[in-house]
């Protein structure tokens, strides 16, 4: 009887600890995907092309998107983009919210992020203030035990905010 | 008396120019998507993308919302959808009289996968009438794919121009 007690004991702790472990793994791995969209919140607020090149696979064929119009590779999208759009605005902040990460494969090598969108900035030239609500999807995979971003787009609009319900 | 046979020849005139321009109009408007050969358009999950697009030109509300998960997430116009049912009652229907009118080119596509899972990026440029005006935009649209069950499902789409 005492057998089948700790066999049983056994196999309950083993379960356990693997559903612990894909727990941990799985909370790394989500954290490691926030950690780049917020590399990527403060390279786009400072101008600063690093976060891109340290975190996006470069490769022939990739595509960023923005707003309706692409950028063709990373290269692309760091100095026609990233790096001078800082130089003219007064000031910029972009806010992620509402990240939800989706891990696929057989070995969740695959990951892709949505999350609402939040640009506001002033323009140099005219002093003219943006304020744009929109959506942003990312696409990562998993490259020598690092998540890379394999494809993004988005998009936005003039922000208008929710009219209250009125009873 | 002479103002019958000038009449019938002018109306025969305006016939004959009118009728292969709005024939033209028509057929292109009625021409699908043509893909590009090595896109991955080919693929599985490829030719869900393709029968998604013909469904919703075809006007066909029930097959367009097979080929999506239950819970696809669909950003489209500064707005989300967040199941197909939402989508196929709302915004799907704008967007089959709308593909309806148009002819939509596909100037790059490219189908990537990844086991049972893939993503699809496109670039494409729509022309025609569209509820009196003249349409000529760009568009990019961004699907990722999984395959459950056997089955590829479109889990979401980002629609932007």
């Amino acid at each position: 009887m005492n057998k089948y007690i700790i066999a049983l004991l056994t196999l309950v702790i083993s379960f356990t600890s693997i559903a612990h472990d894909d727990n941990d793994h799985s909370n790394k791995d989500k954290k490691a995907i926030t950690d780049i969209i917020a590399s990527i919140k403060y390279g786009w607020e400072n101008g600063d092309g690093m976060p891109f090149k340290q975190n996006f696979l470069d490769f022939k064929g990739a595509r960023y998107i923005e707003s309706g119009g692409q950028n063709k590779g990373l290269d692309s999208l760091v100095t026609h983009h990233v790096e001078p759009e800082k130089g003219a605005m007064g000031y910029m902040t972009l806010d992620f919210s509402d990240i939800e990460v989706h891990f696929e494969g057989e070995k969740k090598s695959f990951a892709w992020a949505i999350a609402n969108t939040r640009f506001k900035a002033k323009l140099k030239k005219s002093d003219r203030e943006l304020d744009k609500s929109g959506y942003q999807t990312f696409l990562f995979r998993k490259i020598d035990g690092e998540w890379k971003v394999v494809h993004s787009h988005s998009s936005g609009h003039d922000y208008k905010p929710k009219k209250e319900h009125q009873h | 008396m002479k103002i019958i046979p000038i009449t019938l020849v002018a109306f025969s005139f305006l016939a004959c120019v009118i009728s292969p321009v709005t024939f033209a109009h028509n057929n292109a408007s009625s021409k699908h998507r043509t893909y590009l050969k090595g896109s991955g358009a080919e693929t599985e999950p490829g030719k869900i993308v393709t029968q998604f697009h013909k469904a919703i030109k075809l006007g066909n509300k029930n097959k367009a919302r097979y080929f999506l998960d239950d819970n696809v997430t669909i950003f489209e116009g500064g707005k989300v959808e967040r199941s197909a049912d939402e989508y196929a009652n709302h915004h799907m229907l704008s967007d089959m009289k709308y593909a309806a009118k148009l002819y939509t080119e596909v100037l790059e596509h490219k189908v990537t996968l990844a086991g049972d899972m893939a993503y699809s990026v496109s670039r494409t440029r729509s022309t025609g009438q569209f509820k009196g005006s003249y349409i000529n935009k760009e568009g990019m649209e961004t699907m990722v794919l999984l395959k459950e069950g056997g089955k590829w499902k479109i889990s979401h789409i980002h629609w932007s121009h």
